[in-house]
Formats: structure tokens, sequence, C-alpha cells
């Protein structure tokens, strides 16, 4: 074999090794930023999974690109002949024959030995087929698993969610006017939005603020509708008693008259706290039959029946409301037995017999009302009041709180311990030497005692000087430190 | 062709010259084929060679030797601590004319001739062994303002004795560098201990039967002259002397513990003089790595300048230089570390 025959063969067998290995590290590299890539963009911006092919021409371009940086980078061939002279060494003869003309000194010199050039692929392919398993559980990988990249925020989504829960809880029962419900919406979502880690306390208290409102919302309702409960059951009651009172001959048919007038009123009011389908119903009524300011026994009958339908109607469903955290569980246990108390309706009728009978047989229908408002707070079954907010009763508020009388509290850090003075020098009760030292005698006037200030007296045309300081002033110390 | 190249048929008869040099020394001096060998490398390189050896191994004894053989005038100097250097350059004295005149004439020391012994150089004293640096460099003398060219071809072969290092100055740096080779005569083998006894019996080396004269002298000079020195082998010369520097990326372990300096760029040009005269003493008209390998140790063991932890440890220039030659591969291919090139009749690997 001829000196250019050996070097074209060693550089062929190069050649295609370099490209193969370097096309190969280079693919791994464009795969490993395939993948890479793909999971960014499933991370923080979704796109369909056949535009991640279209990386798969990255993968190529960079294996053929590295081919062709490797075949561009090869020995030169120079340097393969003198490979090829040092092989089978041949003194020089193969590389100067590169290099210059030797004419007849190549003749009969022939390489028989051409260096073998081998590739440690294992590690290269390894990793290839490990780059591309990167790349299929990149891209098989369920989208579920891969959460888009957020900025840091507050894990405010779950109280958000409840609040928009007990908001729609409100809508559906009729609690929250449209625009009011419109404006809490918009809120909730401004949380939602601007639920950042940098301000965690404004999300907080913008949560804290919209949970208010929304308990203020159920518990004005929750009041509105125990008012108007009342109302519409004093109503009946009132309507009861006067029939029953009219059938036995009780009353008398003035105190019937002014009665009526005061019956008539609180349906009125009744009719205004609760506008609606009944409420017309009411008012068509008592257009037809009120006119003449006295009810009879049968109008009283038809009362009783209208207004027993309206509170059957006027029930709401309180667990609702306590399911979504609304109103308090005890507060529902309270509504129920206020909805089927019959002790405080046998109260609120026995007061209205002894007002009828009593006061109000001489009062006009105003007055009357008043009365009646009074003995509200009395027809309670007992003095604990319904448990309302607002409703009274002795259980509510601080003062129901127990007085316990146990152990005593310890006195350290709250009080002095006291403590028996020695006796000091007669002339300074108060105050304790603590230094003397020679001074030069001085004309200065006598310093004041400042409290418990460092004060210094004596020494004034002395040839020496005390420092003396308050006898307390080691309890004062102690007290101030037992409070560190 | 290039015009400076030689032919078949100039290399073959100036091989067969140094063939029949080669022979008749080895004749003459039993059992020391490869320093014969080394020393007609450095006299066609032109370089001076140092020969370090214990007394009685036959360092005079070549010198002598090669001075016959070559047909060339042949001075030996005893170096010894009172030698000066007026007993080597020569001296200027002061001489009655046939007119009556006085004036100083010139009478030359042994330095000019064309084979000079210098017998335990290192007894001289320094000031004395620096009087043969420029005439080893430059091949001249300079007295009294006068420069005087010395006989060519000039050679100095210098001995020292490597014990009994009392009393001896140690040659400085400067003038070890302008000796091409150091060559340790060793001791011989029993054989040819035999053979000395036995045809030696005065120690006298036989007559040579054949000569070299200084025509063919000047052939194989000229020859030397158009020996090929390809690119890649200077650039291995110029790796190799540049590894062994200790603070060369490429030097070796043993360099970077060892060396304190490591060879000058003389160095470098006399392995690529002798790699020259190596290639043609093995009939090439181009120099190969192999020839380069082959003259590195002589060439540079004594331009590389250990430590004194070398010493402690034992560690000799040859060695350095020996690793130094293990560890710079001829022709860097630069190939990524995965990529192998193997020989094929060989475990040497490339990569």
């Amino acid at each position: 074999m001829t000196v250019h025959e050996a070097v074209v063969k060693l550089k062929a067998s190069l050649q295609w090794r370099c490209a193969l290995r370097s096309g190969v590290w280079w693919a791994v590299v464009g795969l490993l930023v395939w993948g890479s890539v793909i999971l960014v963009l499933r991370l923080v911006w979704p796109v369909s999974w056949w535009l991640h092919l279209v990386g798969g021409l990255l993968v190529v371009g960079a294996a053929v690109a590295g081919a062709i940086w490797a075949l561009r980078n090869l020995p030169q061939e120079a340097q393969l002949s003198a490979l090829l002279d040092a092989e089978n060494q041949c003194g020089g003869i193969l590389m100067s024959s590169w290099e210059t003309c030797l004419d007849s000194w190549t003749q009969g010199v022939e390489v028989r030995r051409i260096p073998q050039v081998s590739w440690k692929k294992r590690k290269a392919l390894a990793l290839l087929a490990v780059s591309a398993v990167y790349v299929a559980v990149a891209l098989l990988v369920p989208q579920r698993y891969l959460r888009p990249v957020q900025a840091e925020s507050v894990a405010a989504e779950r109280e958000v969610e409840k609040l928009e829960q007990q908001l729609e809880k409100l809508r559906e029962l009729g609690l929250v006017e449209s625009p009011r419900y419109e404006e809490l919406q918009a809120e909730l979502q401004q949380v939602r939005k601007n639920a950042s880690a940098q301000e965690p306390g404004n999300t907080q208290e913008a949560i804290d603020h919209l949970e208010q409102a929304l308990k203020q919302l159920a518990l004005d309702a929750l009041q509105k509708r125990a008012e108007e409960r009342e109302l519409l059951e004093q109503a009946r009651e009132f309507a009861g008693v006067l029939r029953e009172m009219m059938q036995s001959g009780q009353i008398k048919p003035n105190q019937a008259e002014r009665v009526s007038q005061a019956l008539e009123q609180l349906l009125q009011e009744a009719m205004n706290a609760k506008p609606g389908d009944k409420a017309e119903a009411l008012k068509k009524w008592l257009e037809e039959h009120g006119n003449d300011g006295l009810f009879t026994e049968k109008e009283l009958d038809d009362l009783t029946d209208l207004l027993e339908q309206w509170l059957k109607e006027q029930g709401l469903n309180w667990e609702d409301l306590a399911e979504v955290g609304l109103i308090d569980p005890e507060w529902l246990k309270r509504l129920k037995r206020l909805e089927i108390d019959p002790e405080r309706l046998k109260n609120l009728r026995i007061e209205l017999v002894r007002l009828i009978e009593g006061e109000g047989s001489d009062l006009d229908p105003e007055e009357f009302l008043l009365l009646l408002a009074r003995c509200r707070g009395r027809c309670g079954s007992s003095n604990e009041g319904d448990g309302l907010p607002g409703r009274g009763g002795v259980t509510r508020g601080r003062a129901d709180a127990e007085l316990t009388f146990g152990k005593p509290s310890s006195p350290e850090g709250v009080q002095f311990r006291p403590e028996v003075l020695k006796p000091g020098a007669l002339h300074n009760l108060d105050t304790l030497l603590v230094q003397v030292r020679k001074v030069k005698p001085g004309t200065e006037q006598r310093q004041e005692s400042q409290g418990g200030a460092l004060t210094e007296s004596g020494g004034v045309g002395e040839g020496h000087q005390r420092q003396i300081l308050p006898r307390h002033r080691p309890a004062v110390r102690r007290y101030f430190e037992s409070g560190r | 062709m290039q015009a400076g190249l030689p032919t078949m048929q100039e290399v073959q008869s100036a091989v067969e010259l140094i063939r029949r040099l080669l022979q008749e020394l080895d004749r003459m001096l039993l059992g020391r084929a490869e320093l014969h060998r080394l020393v007609v490398v450095a006299l066609l390189s032109r370089g001076h060679v140092l020969l370090e050896g214990v007394p009685g191994v036959g360092k005079t004894t070549l010198i002598k030797a090669l001075g016959q053989l070559l047909h060339l005038d042949f001075k030996r100097v005893q170096f010894t601590p009172d030698l000066m250097p007026s007993d080597i350059l020569g001296s200027h004295i002061l001489q009655e004319g046939p007119d009556g005149r006085r004036e100083l004439v010139f009478r030359p020391g042994p330095i000019f001739t064309n084979l000079l012994l210098a017998d335990e150089i290192n007894r001289a004293s320094p000031k004395t062994q620096s009087a043969l640096l420029e005439a080893m460099q430059e091949r001249q003398v300079t007295l009294l303002g006068t420069t005087r060219p010395l006989p060519e071809p000039f050679f100095v072969l210098a001995s020292q004795n490597p014990i009994e290092l009392e009393g001896t100055y140690p040659l400085p740096e400067a003038q070890l560098d302008r000796f091409l080779f150091k060559l340790l005569v060793a001791q011989v083998d029993e054989e040819v201990l035999e053979g000395i006894i036995s045809t030696r019996r005065r120690g006298e080396p036989p007559s040579p039967t054949w000569t070299l004269s200084r025509e063919d002298l000047a052939k194989l000079y000229h020859l030397m002259e158009r020996i090929y020195l390809p690119r890649m082998v200077s650039r291995y010369i110029a790796r190799l002397v540049s590894a062994t520097h200790p603070h060369n990326d490429q030097a070796p372990p043993l360099v970077k513990e060892y060396v304190s300096y490591g060879s000058s760029p003389r160095g470098a040009i006399a392995l690529a003089e002798a790699a020259r005269a190596h290639a043609l003493v093995c009939g090439r008209p181009t120099v190969g790595f192999e020839d380069v390998r082959a003259v590195a140790v002589p060439a540079l063991q004594h331009r590389v300048l250990l430590t004194y932890k070398a010493r402690l440890d034992r560690i000799t220039p040859a060695q350095v230089v020996q690793q130094v030659l293990e560890h710079v591969r001829p022709v860097p291919l630069d190939l990524p570390e995965d990529l192998e090139v193997q020989s094929s009749g060989s475990n040497r690997r490339e990569g």
C-alpha cells in the first residue's frame, strides 16, 4: 500500500468514527435541551404535544452539525502520514514524502501497518439512550403532574372558594340583593387575583373582611327574619286572643274596637316589614274587611288562617347557612327552639290578655302597641332571652362569665415584696452611702435629691465627697428586672 | 527532486564509510559498540562530547583511537587545579627577531588542534574551564584583542570522573550546555573483559587498519547538511524540549517534581543535529522519530538541572529524559479521549 493510499484509508477510518461520535454527542446535548424545553413549555405555557415534536428537528440538526464540525476538525494528512511513519518505523521517509519530493527514496517503501481507530462508544450510547428516555418522559408525563408555574402565592384559594360558596348560598336564599352580590363577587375575584406572597397580610385581611361582611349579611337576614316572624306570630296570637275574648264576651265592644285598630296597625307593621305576595294578599284582605275598624269573629278566623299560612312560608332553612359556615351552629339550635317554643307563645298570650283586660282597655291603638312592644321582652320562656344578638338576657356578654376563685395568682412581678429597711443614717433615712472619695473642697450649692436618681449630698466645703443612692433602689431594680 | 536531498548512492557510500569507521573502533576498543555509535553521531554533528566514567574504562583510549582513525591532529590536556587558561589557549612571549628587535609573539596552546582531549576536565578551576567557552561554541580564540580561528574540524572530547569529587569543580551549566552529548562510560561485562585481557596485554589498542581521510570526513559533513528534517519531527523535538521544563503543561510528573530547569534552545538544536547524524548513520536521508528518541537521552540529560530532592530520591537525569520520551507522543492527533488510535503491531495508543 502506498503512502497516499494508506493516508486515505486511515483518514476515512477516522472520518466516519469522528463524525458518528460527534453526531451522537451533539444529539445527546440536543435531546437534553429538547427535553428540558418541553418540560419548561409544559410548565409555563402548555401547548399542543405535537408542537413539541418540532424539537426533534433540533436534535437532527445538532447531530448533523456535530458531524460536520468533527469532519472539519480532523487531523491533517501530514499528521496522519507522520503517524503512519511512526507506526511503520520508516525513519521519516513517509512523512517527508508528504512534505517534499523524495523520488527514488519512496520507491519500494510500503505501508504495511495502519493504526486501528476505535471508538469507546458505550458511554455515548448509554447517554443517548438516557437522553431519549428523558425526552419521552418529558413528552408523555401527564399534564396534571406539571402544575403551571406561577408566582409564589398565598394559599388563599380554599378560603376564597368557601366565601364564594357562602355568597352563592346567600343569593340562593334571597338574603343578598343583586348589586351587593355583584360587588362582593368582584371583591372575591380581586382577592383571588392579588393573593401574592409579597403581601400576605393584605390578602388575609381582605379575606377576613369579606368573611365578616358575609356573616354580617347572614346575621342581618337572621335578625330580620326573626323580627318578621315575631311580628306575624304576635299578630296571629293577637287575633286568636281577640277572637277567644269576643267569643267568651270578656271584652267590651269599645275595647274590641280599639284592640282591633291596634291589631290592624300591627298587621300594617308586619306588611311593611315583609313586603311580598302574602303582604299584598293581607293588604287586600284588610281593605275588604278592616274598614269598619272592628273585626268579627269570622274575620278573625280568616285572619288567623292567613297569618298561619304566611308563617309557614316564612320558615327559612337555617341549616343551609350553618352548613356553609355563615351562622354559628349554636344559633341554629336557638333558632329552632324559637320557632317551636310553645311556652313563649303561651306567655305572649297571657301578656296579651292582661294587656287587653288591664291597661289596654283605655289606651288608643298606638299606645296599646307600645305596651305590646314592651311585653315582648317579658314573653320569653326564661330569663336567658332567645339567645340571639340584641335579644337581651343575662347569659349574654361578659357578665355571664363564671367567676372562679381558685389558687391565688403569683404576686411575682405584680406587687412589691415587702422589705424591711435597715436602720440608716439619721440625717437621711431614704439614702444609702455608696462611695466616699477625696475631693477638692468646693463652694457649690448643695444639690437637691432627685427622687430615685443618683444624687450627691454632702461634701460641699469638705475634704471628701460621699455618693449616696436611695435605699430602696435595689427593690426598684428588682421590680423592673422581674418584668423582663 | 529537491537539490539538497542526498541521493541513495551518496547515502550508501556514507553509510559504508561510517560502518567501516565503527568497525575499526569496535575492533580497537572492545564491547563499546553503542558508545562508539554515539561518538560517531556526535562527530558527524560537529558536537563536543563529555565522557563520564570511572578511571580505566577506556575514555582516553577511545579518544586516542578516534584521533588515529580520523587522521586528525590530536592533543591531550590533563586538567589539574593549577592549570591556567594560557596553558590551554596559548600565550604571548617576548621574542627577539633576527633584526634584534623584540616583540610579543603568540605561541598557540594545545587547543589549536582538531581533536582535543580534555582529560578530567572537572579538576581544573572554573577560570580555566571558562577559557574553553568561546572555543567550544564559536570555534575561535581571542587573546589580547586578537581573534584566531581554530582548525577545522574542532572537537573537544572531555572526560570526567564521577567519583573522587573532592577537589573538583563541577562544570558550570553554560559549559555543560556546550557539549552535544554527555555519554556515560560504564563497566564492560565479563566476556569483554576476558577479550581485553587476552588480546590487549599492555592495554594498548591495536593499530588501525583503515583510516578515514579528511576528504571523506568533509563528504560526510557535506552530506549531513542535506539530511532532511520533517516538520513533524522538528515539532516533536520542540515538544520534547519544552516538556523538560517543569512549568510546561506537557511535562511529565517526574519533570514537575524533580526538575528545576529544563533544556535550553541549544539543547533542541543539538537534538535535531544529532538526530540528523543518527539518520545518516542509519542510512536514511530523512530524520524519523526513532532517530530523535535514539539520541535524546545523551543530548538532553546534561541539560536538565535536577533539584536536591532528586538527588535524595536517586533520580537521574536520564530517567527524567526517558519519562519525557514516554510521555510526549510523536504525533499528537488531538482526538477526543474516547477515540483511540491503536497500533496494529503494538499496544501503543493515541487518544
